[in-house]
This record gives structure tokens, C-alpha cells and sequence, in this order.
């Protein structure tokens, strides 16, 4: 079927329709005057008043802003005297023992290396692999 | 001129809507007087074709006190009579809902009524025949069978002559949606109506 053909049809049964549509029955004469009675000193409802959503929003807005400050807020635990010296003696330690095999390492970087000893006496680095392969069955062991 | 309260002042009838509803929103019941009678007509048609002849006088009383409550909210973005077929459309699918029906409201003709309207068209209208009639019924009943979505958009556009445009404002759809329920309405309508033997 056509474009043209479907528009005429359209047309034919829109015409039809039309000549044809149900009439609805006449209103019931009192209609208007129960319509009217019904609206008799009354005004139509005003705007909703702006207050309670504008009081709603403020509500809203006041509650995004403190949850945005609980969370943006950073953790600090309180801390006494007696654990915050411990925290202190602590990283002294460790910064005392770090500095400590600094020093070692600068002056005799060897000394500072782990020394391994083999079966037959002699000693060598643990980097020094060729030591091992003397005897493989043995495992090495470290000096005291 | 219908004057309700005596002390307002009468209407023109060429006055605009517009100017009729900022009489009503100052409490004036005479231009709402003026609206109703100017609309009513329609929104009684357009709820008969929806929702057929029972408590027809009911559904349009309904409207027009939803637009009576519902005036101070009505922006003016789209004309008076478009608001009001779109309220006429709530309190049809309303109907639908509260019948809770599968289908439509029901619009087909009792017996009797069909004898009543026979009796009664020599008086009101006497070139209607017979056939008249049951062509009449013929259009209900095939209105009564399509979905509540493609009978708003066939009756209001087909019967009411709505453009397009303003029915898809008045169901909240897209033009497209609208073009698409009239063509499958028109065509279940086409359908219906020759498997009934009309030739059209």
C-alpha cells in the first residue's frame, strides 16, 4: 500500500468516524448549578505555600554541609604524655641503629657484608659463589 | 448573562480565557461560569467517548471542580483548553482505575439504550436511520476495544480534531508516540469495523 493509498484511507474511516462518533446524552439539567453550589464560596486553592519547601531545603542543605565537615575531618588521636615519649625513644632507636650501619657501611663496606664460612676453613663473602661449589653437600654456616 | 453572586460583573462573551482566569483567581465565579459553558461541551464529549454514558455528568462535574481547585497552579505555558483535556484524561483514567476494568471504560449501547435512541431520534434528528445507529454503535464498540492509551490519542485527534502537537501535550508523550497510537488504532478501528461488514 502507498503512502497515498494509507492517507486516503485514513481520510475514509477518519470521516466516518466523525459522521458516526456517539453523541453523549444531554447533562442533566441541575449539572451546573450542582457544579456551582459545589464551589459557592470558595476560592480557587492558592499557590502551596513556599515556606515549608524552602524550610525543607534548608534542612537539606544544612544536613550536606555537616556531613561534608564530619567527613573532610581529619583523624587525631589523643595521645598521653607517657605514649607519645614511648613513640619518641622508639623512633630514636630506630633512627640510632639505622645511622649506626650507615657509618659501618661507609667505613669497611666488606666487614659490613655477611660473612659465611665454608667446610675446608676459609671464609668468603656470601656474594662470592665459586665457594660453594666446592663441595655442594655441605651447607654453609655463619660465624658467630 | 449570567449573573451568580449580583454583585459581580458580567462577562463578555468574546472574553479571552486568559482574562477569564484572572477573574476566577480573584474568586470570581462568573468567569468560571463563562469557561465551563465555553468547554464543557468538549470535556463532556471527549469523557463520553472515553468513558461512555455512566455517571457522565459525575466525570464532568469532576473536572471542572479539579480546574476550580487546580486554577492557581495552571502556569499558562500551554493554553486553557489544553490543561483542561489533560485533567479531562486524569479523571478518565482515573474512572478506569477505580472500575478496574482489563479494558476500557465500557461504551457499548444497552439494548434498551439503542431503543431509546432510536425512539428518541425522529425528534432530534430526523435523517438519522437505523443504519445511523448502528453505525454508531458500531464506532463505540470499536472504541471499546482498543487499549486506554490508543483511544485517548484516536479520540482526541480523529473526534476532537486536536492537532498532533496538542495531544501529545495533553498525554505527555512525544509526537512520535502519538503517531504511533493512531496508526495502530486507526488500524485495529479499521479492522473491527470490517469484520462487522462495514465497507469503507
Amino acid at each position: 500500500m502507498t503512502r497515498s493509498e494509507s492517507e486516503r484511507d485514513d481520510r475514509l474511516l477518519v470521516t466516518f468516524l466523525k459522521q458516526h462518533q456517539p453523541v453523549p446524552p444531554p447533562p442533566a439539567v441541575d449539572l451546573e448549578a450542582r457544579l456551582f453550589a459545589q464551589i459557592a464560596g470558595d476560592r480557587p486553592c492558592r499557590k502551596q505555600r513556599t515556606l515549608p519547601y524552602f524550610g525543607m531545603a534548608l534542612v537539606v542543605a544544612l544536613l550536606g554541609v555537616s556531613g561534608m565537615w564530619v567527613l573532610g575531618r581529619q583523624p587525631r588521636a589523643a595521645l598521653s604524655a607517657a605514649e607519645r615519649q614511648d613513640i619518641e625513644t622508639a623512633l630514636m632507636q630506630s633512627w640510632t641503629i639505622a645511622i649506626d650501619r650507615d657509618i659501618d657501611a661507609t667505613v669497611n663496606p666488606i666487614a659490613s657484608a655477611d660473612i659465611v664460612s665454608t667446610n675446608n676453613g676459609s671464609e668468603a663473602s656470601v656474594w662470592d659463589t665459586t665457594a660453594f661449589y666446592a663441595d655442594p653437600a655441605s651447607p654453609p654456616t655463619t660465624d658467630p | 448573562m449570567v449573573v451568580s453572586m449580583g454583585i459581580e460583573q458580567s462577562s463578555s462573551p468574546d472574553e479571552s480565557d486568559e482574562s477569564l482566569l484572572q477573574g476566577c483567581l480573584q474568586g470570581q465565579h462568573r468567569c468560571f461560569r463563562q469557561l465551563y459553558r465555553r468547554h464543557e461541551r468538549k470535556v463532556r464529549s471527549t469523557l463520553y467517548q472515553l468513558c461512555g454514558g455512566d455517571s457522565l455528568d459525575d466525570l464532568v462535574q469532576e473536572v471542572f471542580l479539579r480546574a476550580w481547585k487546580g486554577l492557581a497552579k495552571f502556569r499558562q505555558a500551554s493554553r486553557f483548553s489544553t490543561w483542561l483535556y489533560r485533567i479531562a484524561i486524569n479523571v478518565a483514567f482515573d474512572r478506569r482505575r477505580s472500575l478496574a476494568v482489563g479494558r476500557w471504560c465500557s461504551t457499548s449501547a444497552s439494548p434498551e439504550q439503542l431503543i431509546a435512541v432510536a425512539e428518541a431520534a425522529p425528534a432530534s434528528a430526523p435523517h438519522e436511520g437505523l443504519m445511523d445507529i448502528h453505525y454508531r454503535d458500531l464506532v463505540q464498540r470499536g472504541l471499546a476495544q482498543l487499549s486506554a492509551d490508543r483511544r485517548a490519542a484516536i479520540v482526541l485527534h480523529d473526534l476532537e480534531e486536536l492537532p498532533q502537537k496538542e495531544v501529545a501535550e495533553i498525554l505527555g508523550v512525544p509526537v512520535g508516540t502519538v503517531k504511533s497510537r493512531l496508526f495502530h488504532a486507526r488500524a485495529a478501528m479499521r479492522q473491527f469495523l470490517e469484520s462487522q461488514g462495514v465497507e469503507l
